[in-house]
């Protein structure tokens, strides 16, 4: 459904990603890893039309969404969540998913009953009416998350929806992210969480300075000479 | 539940007790609540781009203008009954807004950024009024005064109280036409952006498309103020109704009252108007009494003086603490629980 086509993005001097491809097939769920600096966000951001490369093209089905703004990408059927959270801070949890109901349905009526469907859906029904100010990191996830459902995604783009979590925590995200695919939803992860990309992900993309390394199922990924020293380690094999 | 019965319930014993003002007050008290109303109705508009969508206009006199101006050249040149000719004032300040928001949102111009070109809009503006022979230039425009009967139908009335109703019905109308914003697509898109904005268009809201509704929204009922405050005082002057001196002016109730609230302007405007009368009567006072000279400016320094300390102490405005009380109080009550 998605297609990355030979994209280039840099920073000044500073390559960010180099001739990329990739591809994600329907109701698949891919993760994508690499070290800190890979261009892992920067991919993000070139899809959700935050950045527009300087080459290559961005496909949805059989439209193409290179250098779309956001909001127009958004409209095309990708959300995507922020690595660090940005909630609507004095707008209360209800009216956060509000938001992104509000910008597929038209009618406040509609567009509420489905911003309630989807806080039961990520539980936080009975916090409805709180200010996101006051939630907790993990339930500011868990918004982050519900809030991109709200518009109805196709794909959703997933930035380390698991990083500062406990375990317990990370758990109980594994099974929302499992739910949400059922629901037809393709999902786009940068994780570091080995645990979680092994459980969750079809297939693992392996990005390092801005080119993509690995590409594949995620057993083949653990076992790659390449993968293992730019990533990974010695030790994970090890281990 | 039943507070939300009970804030319409409320609604009903304010509106009356303002609405038979007229009938016991006399007309200095009228007078002063006109302006305070005035200020309320102003403030209530450039609060929907202010206060809601977080835009820090320092140009909103720029609107009043236009409508003051539209609706008395219409009137003077062509004898257009200001009844219509404040909505084409209106929609000349609705256009001038959706310009001014397209030159400032399209080209990523914010926060103090923003408020230096309204600032800079508003002045230009002033000094082209101020300088064009066919406008009035700096002397002013009088509207010419119509005798007897057929008054109200120019927009003109003899007594006071007739014109205390109107703005009392139009800051009843911003107030409601602001409620329906608030708990519309446009309110929780304006307030979302405000809030992030990136996080907003990542969910499809349009920023840049939003906020130059809400400039247009806002420079149309602004406007209208414009056009009420020529017909009230049958005199206007591009220093009376346009440049940044009285944009702050505008910005003065919302601030003080609570921006981004229904009635904060109102509440702000209904402190901040008597306050400054009162200075200067005061001022009067020790003028006469001590036999000095030279405190014209005292009430202007009221109004800084009362800013400051409002900004220091209550940034979010007197509507602003009491929410803020009251979201203490309910936590103390589920800590105690």
């Amino acid at each position: 459904m998605l297609r990355v086509e030979h994209v280039t993005k840099t920073f000044g001097g500073l390559t960010a990603l180099k001739d990329l491809s990739l591809a994600v097939s329907e109701g698949q769920i891919k993760s994508i890893i690499g070290p800190n600096g890979a261009g892992k966000t920067t991919l993000f951001n070139v899809i959700s039309g935050f950045m527009a490369p300087e080459a290559g093209e961005i496909r949805l089905y059989d439209r193409t969404v290179t250098g779309l703004a956001p909001e127009k990408v958004a409209h095309a059927g990708i959300a995507r969540t922020f690595q660090i959270v940005k909630p609507f801070n004095n707008l209360t949890v209800i009216e956060n998913v509000l938001v992104g109901s509000l910008a597929v349905h038209g009618h406040p009526r509609v567009a509420r009953e489905r911003a309630r469907e989807i806080l039961d859906f990520i539980g936080m029904a009975d916090k409805a009416e709180w200010p996101a100010r006051k939630l907790t990191l993990e339930d500011l996830k868990r918004l982050e998350l519900g809030r991109a459902l709200a518009t109805r995604p196709r794909l959703l783009l997933l930035d380390e929806v698991m990083a500062g979590l406990n375990p317990a925590e990370v758990d109980e995200f594994i099974e929302l992210i499992r739910r949400i695919r059922k629901h037809g939803v393709t999902i786009l992860l940068i994780e570091h969480i080995m645990h979680a990309i092994m459980s969750l992900s079809d297939e693992v993309l392996v990005l390092n300075y801005g080119v993509r390394i690995y590409e594949g199922d995620t057993r083949g990924a653990i076992k790659d000479a390449g993968v293992v020293e730019a990533y990974l380690g010695e030790e994970y094999l090890l281990a | 539940m039943t507070k939300r019965r009970l804030i319409p319930l409320l609604c009903v014993p304010v509106a009356v007790f303002f609405l038979t003002i007229p009938l016991y007050g006399g007309d200095y008290l009228l007078e002063m609540l006109i302006i305070a109303f005035w200020f309320a109705y102003l403030g209530s508009c450039w609060n929907i781009v202010g206060g809601y969508a977080g835009l820090l206009s320092l140009g909103h006199a720029t609107f009043v203008g236009i409508g003051a101006y539209t609706s008395t050249l219409l009137f003077t040149y062509l004898g257009v009954t200001p009844w219509l000719g404040m909505f084409a004032g209106a929609l000349l300040a609705s256009l001038v807004g959706v310009v001014l928001g397209y030159l400032s949102f399209r080209f990523k111009v914010r926060g103090v950024y923003f408020s230096l070109i309204t600032m800079a809009s508003t002045e230009i503006v002033r000094l082209v009024f101020e300088h064009v022979d066919w406008l009035g230039s700096t002397i002013g425009i009088f509207v010419p005064a119509v005798k007897g009967a057929g008054g109200a139908a120019l927009y003109q009335f003899g007594p006071k109280w007739p014109y205390y109703l109107v703005i009392l019905a139009m800051t009843g109308g911003i107030l409601w036409v602001t409620y329906l914003i608030e708990h519309s697509r446009l309110g929780y898109f304006l307030k979302a952006i405000k809030e992030n904005e990136d996080a907003a268009r990542s969910l499809g809201v349009s920023a840049v498309r939003y906020q130059i509704i809400a400039m247009a929204v806002s420079g149309f009922f602004i406007a209208l103020g414009g056009t009420f405050y020529a017909q009230y005082r049958l005199y206007i002057r591009p220093d009376l109704v346009m440049g940044v001196h009285f944009s702050v002016e505008i910005v003065m109730g919302p601030i003080i009252g609570g921006w981004g609230t229904l009635l904060g302007p109102v509440l702000g405007s209904l402190v901040m108007t008597p306050l400054g009368e009162s200075t200067r009567w005061l001022t009067e006072v020790i003028k006469t009494t001590f036999h000095v000279q030279g405190l014209t400016g005292l009430h202007m320094i009221t109004y800084g003086l009362v800013l400051v300390l409002v900004v220091r102490f209550m940034p979010t405005g007197i509507v602003g603490l009491y929410l803020k009380r009251k979201e203490l109080k309910r936590e103390k009550g589920i800590a105690a629980r």
